[in-house]
């Protein structure tokens, strides 16, 4: 198994603040991630600089060895904790987009996930509601054939049916040599479908591990290690 | 790459200007009907009723200054649009998708430029369709006979250095809108570095490049004031090489407005690629 991503000595300032303290950490080719930790922990912050939208105080990314950047965009798809796609476009117009700009795109499986949804696709994406918006991003993030897939809290703030939705839909899309990695706090819903954990508190990474380690040697869920490691 | 981007940017901007400038056209198509209901002429005086020539004429009036107002506000939302087109889609929400998309920052600059200056120059052609709409008939005849006449009375005097005027016009005209876009575009990726009030920071670089412009005019004019016998020469040569002077007037214009093209263009391929501030 190839290294798919490396973060060495990364650190991002905002201000007096840190949000991510000298951050080293590799993951493997072929893994579900799971990123966990509370609010302002830094995950969204470590997201934003793997895809380049946010740059390091110091420190370095690297996907596949290449700094993030025009090389590496091509190889990561990317799923934003926001609505980010332009809301005047129709389904069918953002979706064209995605087959235009990536070649790794697979506009057959979109359509298919979108008319199984029962989403028409001329309506505009301003008048879908939240929770079908959330799934028509996460359908055209999934529907890449990346090598690594970064979704930044694609459960937080749907219902459970939708959750299930989600998780399903990550779950039997993703490209099987990539990785995925997950940024969630609603660790026990996603628990199953992990490989490896990565917990993150005040921008440093307190444990970085596979599941069945934790169970084994914890002898706990990940669930109720992560309520014990980040208790009040 | 920058085709598929242009391509994009051509919808985000088509929805929002195409209204605008069919408005223009539409207030030259009200006031070339209301022309229609001009009273005839008499000896006597401009009009046979004096109260429907009045009534014609404040309608007359009051449609062409809305058919000058549409103009302005055309070509200003024009430039505001793309000015607003370029902070949504590189540093709002958009900005996540664009992003990450695989094209490099150069790319989304020349996408984002390219289509600003295709709907200006779309505006303009909407400005010019309404006025030959307005002054259709005789009168639009009569403009272009006046128009060839003064062509031709230039090239007779100055011969093939008009048709070279021309084009060094055509040539700052798009450098000049350039150099405007790019500035704004600058503007607003160096506010996109500040933590919070992103846009008052973007109006404070825009402010600050214009106290800097001034501040360089105005040691150029005192130079002018204090190298006296040096200036009093260079208007005695230009006197003398008046056809000269407008091609270097114009060709050194084109210079700077380039220079000054590439300077804001380069910062806003730095501020993009290495200080992209999504926070």
């Amino acid at each position: 198994m190839g290294e798919i991503l490396s973060c060495v000595n990364l650190t991002k300032r905002f201000g007096a603040v840190t949000a991510l303290d000298n951050l080293s950490l590799t993951i493997d080719s072929g893994r579900i991630i799971g990123l966990l930790g509370p609010n302002g922990s830094g995950k969204t912050t470590l997201i934003k600089i793997i895809n380049g939208l946010l740059q390091p105080t110091s420190g370095s990314v690297y996907v596949e060895g290449d700094k993030p950047g025009a090389v590496t965009k091509p190889k990561v798809s990317y799923l934003p904790d926001i609505n980010y796609l332009n809301n005047w476009m129709t389904v069918e117009q953002i979706v064209a987009m995605f087959n235009d700009f990536y070649t790794d795109f697979r506009p057959e499986l979109a359509y298919d996930m979108i008319n199984r949804l029962g989403i028409d696709k001329k309506q505009r994406l301003k008048t879908l509601s939240k929770g079908n918006k959330e799934k028509v991003s996460l359908i055209l993030v999934m529907s890449r054939n990346a090598k690594l897939y970064v979704l930044d809290e694609p459960i937080a703030g749907v219902d459970p049916a939708t959750r299930d939705y989600i998780i399903n839909t990550i779950i039997n899309n993703y490209n099987p040599g990539a990785s995925v990695l997950i940024s969630t706090h609603l660790i026990s819903d996603i628990e199953s479908v992990l490989d490896e954990v990565i917990f993150i508190k005040n921008g440093s990474i307190v444990m970085h591990d596979t599941v069945d380690n934790i169970r084994s040697q914890h002898n706990m869920s990940v669930d109720d290690l992560f309520r014990e490691v980040f208790k009040w | 790459m920058v085709k598929k981007l242009i391509k994009y940017d051509f919808m985000s901007y088509l929805r929002i200007l195409l209204p605008v400038q069919l408005i223009v056209i539409g207030v030259a198509l009200i006031n070339r009907i209301i022309q229609f209901f001009e009273p005839p002429l008499t000896k006597t005086g401009y009009g046979v009723d004096t109260g429907s020539s009045a009534i014609y004429n404040s309608i007359f009036v009051s449609s062409l200054v809305l058919y000058i107002i549409s103009i302005a506000v055309c070509l200003l939302i024009t430039v505001i649009i793309s000015v607003v087109r370029f902070y949504r889609g590189m540093y709002s929400n958009e900005g996540y998708l664009n992003h990450t998309l695989p094209v490099t920052a150069s790319q989304h600059i020349w996408a984002k430029l390219l289509t600003s200056m295709l709907f200006y120059l779309g505006s303009l052609f909407a400005v010019f369709i309404s006025f030959m709409i307005i002054t259709a008939g005789d009168l639009n005849i009569e403009i272009f006979k006046a128009g060839f006449y003064v062509l031709g009375k230039a090239f007779n005097s100055y011969g093939a250095n008009i048709a070279l005027y021309i084009l060094e016009g055509v040539i700052l005209l798009l450098l000049s809108v350039t150099a405007m876009y790019l500035k704004l575009y600058c503007c607003l990726s160096v506010g996109q570095l500040a933590k919070k009030r992103k846009i008052l920071l973007a109006f404070g670089v825009f402010f600050g490049i214009y106290v800097v412009k001034q501040i360089i005019a105005t040691v150029f004019i005192a130079s002018a004031a204090v190298n006296y016998v040096f200036f009093e020469s260079i208007s005695e040569w230009i006197s003398d090489n008046g056809i000269a002077f407008i091609h270097i007037l114009l060709c050194g214009s084109i210079v700077f407005y380039a220079v000054l093209s590439l300077v804001y263009f380069l910062i806003n391929k730095y501020l993009m690629s290495k200080k992209l501030n999504l926070a």
